[in-house]
């Protein structure tokens, strides 16, 4: 009677083994694929490196950065209305023109990721813009009050620095 | 251990606390959306869609949660091979499945106006709807394979090795560059939403777990109901044969 | 009044919110609904097997 009991316990001691040494195997290999397609699973390149891998015109890819303070301007050029501004990181920047709706969190300051190529002139081309939100949520009195106060100072070149480095 | 997973005790337990349960998810279901429309302020950036965040991150989580009990579940029913672990794991798929799906289409809803796109192939929206596929997937094992306890063991296999998919999505904001940003809550400075935007927030997340508590224990009567009906069949026909 | 009101529903981003939430509440409702009827039926099942089991040992006896 113990004996069965005790062989019971075996096995499932046993099973219990085999499950951790497996996940945990399992996890590794993923995480060597992961890190392997690093390239692939990342949506955008940022100024730097766009400068550092010299892209050349016609290739698409996606743009990364946050859109420089100053530089956005709406002008038509025969009767269409194109975008131009430049996107930074904070140590290189490119020019971009689109042509097209720009989305609602787009402005001066934002983090944004732009998906076209470059042309003959070193400007990006872009097909589309995505706005990129930060994590932080506040009320807008808060900010209208801080700005106010001239206190107010935008987190999202922290956080897209921070989001740079990893 | 054994003890707790008794189905008797479990039937009388949770008739006892269900009611509870229920009144929870109509009590705190009411203060959230109150709070999430009538005292939370508007955005700095977002105005008011960023409100979509009160059922987008309970979704999500909810999401994960309903991972979490169909691993842990699952482990119990692989090591200690006990039936009702099993059912459990099988009873949480089709609500967790529900959430992935609901946190996906809320996100989409979010990212049109937002982002300018329903959908990007970012990491974190890719994982989460691998997410959705192995729930899909766990539910097809137990569907297709008709010997219970050879169904319940390759089920609990499938749902193990996807922790790993749950990791990548907790994950991946932060090992690649994506669209999504960063957790709000989850972090180890502090969430960076507070007032009355976070009670919010929290009230509707325990809404929404009081909600999948509140199911997942109907289908899992539901399971040991069937097993006596079941049982009570075999007699019946074993009489009557 | 309903028309102005859908109108300025349709060119903010309320509709988003709107349809968010909507189907949201189809979904936790289609859940509950799912997982309550459930249970009903397999209690219903089990009723009426219950009674055949006692008709047939009160017949046997």
């Amino acid at each position: 009677m113990t004996k069965v009991g005790l062989k019971a316990g075996a096995r499932k001691k046993r099973r219990l083994y085999f499950l951790l040494t497996s996940i945990t195997v399992l996890g590794l290999a993923v995480l060597l694929v992961l890190s392997a397609l690093e390239d692939s699973i990342r949506l955008f390149y940022d100024p730097t490196e766009i400068v550092e891998k010299n892209i050349g015109p016609g290739q698409d890819f996606r743009l990364g950065g946050l859109v420089e303070e100053e530089s956005f301007e709406s002008r038509e050029t025969a009767g269409i209305l194109i975008n131009h501004f430049t996107v930074t990181d904070g140590n290189e920047s490119v020019a971009v023109t689109y042509e097209g709706l720009l989305p609602d969190l787009f402005r001066e300051g934002q983090g944004i990721v732009a998906e076209g190529s470059m042309n003959e002139d070193g400007i990006f081309v872009a097909s589309e813009v995505f706005a990129k939100h930060d994590e932080t949520y506040m009320p807008k009195e808060v900010i209208d009050s801080l700005k106010k106060r001239g206190e107010w100072q935008r987190r999202t070149a922290e956080t897209q620095q921070k989001d740079n480095a990893l | 251990m054994h003890k707790f997973a008794n189905p008797a005790r479990f039937m009388r337990l949770s008739k006892i606390f269900l009611p509870w349960f229920m009144g929870l998810t109509i009590l705190l279901f009411a203060s959230g959306l109150y709070y999430a429309f009538f005292l939370a302020p508007e955005d700095y950036q977002m105005g008011n869609t960023y409100r979509i965040i009160y059922i987008h991150v309970p979704a999500a989580y909810m999401a994960q949660f309903g991972y979490g009990i169909i691993a842990v579940a699952s482990a119990v029913g692989f090591i200690w091979k006990h039936p009702l672990a099993d059912q459990a794991a099988r009873a949480t798929a089709p609500l967790g499945a529900g959430f992935t799906a609901l946190a996906l289409l809320t996100g989409s809803l979010w990212g049109k106006p937002m982002w300018g796109t329903y959908w990007i192939w970012d990491a974190r929206l890719t994982s989460m709807l691998v997410l959705f596929f192995i729930y899909l997937g766990y539910m097809a094992v137990w569907q297709t394979i008709e010997d219970r306890v050879k169904a319940a063991r390759i089920a609990s296999i499938v749902a193990l090795v996807g922790i790993i998919n749950v990791v990548i999505i907790k994950f991946s904001v932060d090992w690649w560059n994506t669209l999504h940003q960063p957790a709000t809550l989850m972090r180890l400075d502090g969430p960076t939403i507070g007032g009355d935007m976070l009670t919010a927030l929290l009230l509707m997340i325990g809404a929404f777990n009081m909600f999948f508590i509140t199911a997942l224990i109907w289908r899992i009567q539901s399971l040991i109901l069937r097993r006596r009906v079941r049982a009570i069949r075999m007699q019946l026909g074993g009489g009557q044969g | 009044m309903m028309e102005e009101f859908m109108q300025q529903i349709l060119q903010s981003n309320d509709i988003y919110i709107l349809s968010s939430y909507v189907a949201t509440a189809l979904v936790l409702v289609i859940m509950a609904l799912s997982s309550w009827r459930s249970k009903k039926k397999d209690e219903k099942d089990l009723r009426i097997l219950e009674k055949q089991l006692s008709d047939l040992s009160g017949k046997q006896n």
